[in-house]
């Protein structure tokens, strides 16, 4: 059962046929982005199953064999990434149906859109370095493009600025991979994984501190997130949503975690590394947010703190830590993705981003106004929804870890998270509706659907947190917990 | 046994880099219809 390689084939081939139909009807279209983004959503689910019945799944493209050849793999936390992805692209194609309408262009949009689902996708699957390096590149420039799409002065500055950012960041992960590969002679993940392990080297070192830089330029973590303010605001809403839902996590998140959890191997000094990245990013990006009047800037700063979160999990180091991580990324994607469209809602009914000159829209936008309450109470951790469990998975990580001071500030994040949230929800959308507002009415039905079903999404994690975590998570932990093992697993079986 | 020649990869990153130029480049122009100068401290209306 070869169905692994479809999760790039499919997108990349639907972006050639998209351009094709630049000239055709917008209807055929939307129809076809919306089919392939349906039908990889319900194969990522399949392979939940395919998974459990057959374990860890290598694919040798060409059946040239690793560690000369590229591989594809699907293990657990592979299948985790794929899963957010799939599914996250699948709502923002179906919001930009109505949304892209007064876009022009809008087959070319749909065409890059499925551009970095494969880049994404090709990122997660991967097992070669520099196979990863060339969908992190397809995925990029496929992003810079629609960061610039409206091409207006605001977003084209705001798309040069996140490209030189980005392009450095591919430059330092390029040096990093040639460092790895004149060490070692092989650019396989794995293959690396077995020569280098026990060894320690300078150069080593310094090709991880190159990684490091390169994805957390990436990921925007806190000193290198200056581009992110900019890039994901600017973008048309269902790309804001794909860009701080997904896009930072599979080629930030993921691959820092892949790296150093399973070609280098954790040490406790990498494990601090991470926890105090991951502090000053909670810390500073819930700061900067609490200031900001625009909605979707505030919602920019508000994804920087919650890389933050996961990467404080990740660097707990047990299994807590691990698993309110790796749920924290996906509740992430749900809600910071269900925030975004609501962003665009307002954007599109009032024409306006600025929080002071909304209030009251929930009278006029009943649907927008009750998603956006289930978005904000998920983000800042109210129970049942998704983001408390995630959040105290994490906190539980961090009390059996030992790391009290950090548990606090955790915790006093959180507290902070929710008062730029109840901002929102006192400027946008409660209090007294503004005289101008009167007359707007809600969003079209289709934009309604992809909200609502993104809402019922957090709610339902939230409840059946445990069946989720036990199908989709526990894997994903396992893997990482596995270590440089890793190597074994892939070569060896 | 045979060695993994990396005239390839470089070949590739080359070509992808030449990409990121042009798109860079293309970029820079439809900056220019939008600010009329190239002057980076010009360019600034995003802050905060």
């Amino acid at each position: 059962m070869n169905i692994i390689p479809l999760f790039i084939a499919i997108p990349l081939g639907a972006a050639f046929i998209l351009v094709l139909l630049s000239k055709a009807r917008e209807v055929v279209s939307d129809v076809l982005v919306n089919l392939v983004t349906l039908c990889l959503a319900i194969l990522s689910l399949v392979l939940i199953v395919f998974l459990r019945n057959h374990g860890i799944f290598v694919y040798t493209m060409g059946r040239w064999f690793p560690p000369k050849g590229i591989n594809l793999v699907l293990d657990g936390l592979s299948l985790l990434m794929l899963i957010v992805i799939n599914l996250i692209a699948f709502f923002a194609t179906l919001y930009s149906v109505s949304y892209m309408r007064r876009f022009t262009a809008k087959a070319r949009f749909y065409s890059l859109f499925m551009l970095m689902i494969a880049g994404m996708n090709g990122v997660v699957l991967t097992g070669d370095f520099f196979n990863l390096f060339v969908f992190l590149e397809i995925a990029s420039i496929a992003s810079y493009a629609l960061v610039a799409f409206g091409v207006e002065a605001e977003e084209l500055e705001a798309a040069f600025k996140y490209m030189v950012m980005s392009s450095v960041a591919s430059v330092l992960i390029l040096f990093s991979i040639g460092l790895l590969y004149g060490l070692t002679g092989s650019l396989n993940m794995a293959d690396i994984s077995g020569i280098i392990k026990g060894r320690h080297n300078l150069l080593l070192s310094f090709s991880l501190i190159l990684f490091l830089a390169g994805f957390g330029l990436k990921a925007a973590i806190i000193p290198f997130h200056a581009w992110l303010p900019d890039a994901h605001p600017s973008a048309p809403a269902p790309i804001s949503a794909m860009l701080s839902g997904v896009l930072i996590k599979a080629l930030g998140i993921y691959t820092i975690t892949r790296i150093f959890f399973n070609v280098y191997g954790m040490s406790i000094q990498l494990s601090w590394v991470l926890l105090i990245l991951g502090i000053i990013s909670m810390i500073g990006g819930g700061l900067l947010a609490i200031r900001q009047s625009d909605f979707k800037r505030l919602l920019a700063y508000s994804s920087i703190s919650q890389i933050g979160y996961i990467l404080v999990g990740l660097g707990c180091g047990n299994y807590w830590g691990i698993v309110g991580a790796l749920f924290h990324l996906f509740n992430h994607a749900t809600f910071k993705s269900l925030l975004f469209l609501n962003s665009g809602a307002v954007e599109y009914s009032t024409g306006t981003r600025k929080l002071e000159e909304m209030g009251g829209l929930s009278k006029v936008m009943p649907v927008t106004g009750a998603t956006s309450t289930i978005g904000c109470l998920s983000i800042s951790g109210v129970p049942p929804f998704n983001g408390f469990w995630s959040k105290l998975f994490i906190i539980i990580g961090l009390i059996q870890a030992g790391h009290l001071v950090l548990t606090v500030l955790t915790v006093l994040v959180s507290v902070l998270t929710l008062a730029y949230y109840l901002k929102v929800q006192r400027f946008a959308f409660f209090g007294r509706l503004n005289e101008k507002w009167t007359q707007i009415k809600e969003v079209p039905g289709i934009m309604c659907i992809s909200m609502i079903v993104l809402a019922i999404v957090c709610i339902s994690a939230g409840i059946l947190f445990y069946p989720l975590m036990k199908v989709i998570l526990d894997p994903a932990v396992a893997v990482l917990q596995e270590g440089t093992k890793y190597s074994v697993l892939i070569l060896g079986g | 046994m045979w060695i993994l020649y990396p005239q390839a990869m470089v070949l590739t990153a080359i070509v992808i880099s030449v990409a990121t130029l042009a798109f860079i480049v293309a970029i820079c122009i439809r900056i220019y219809q939008r600010y009329h100068t190239f002057d980076v401290t010009e360019i600034k209306r995003l802050k905060g």
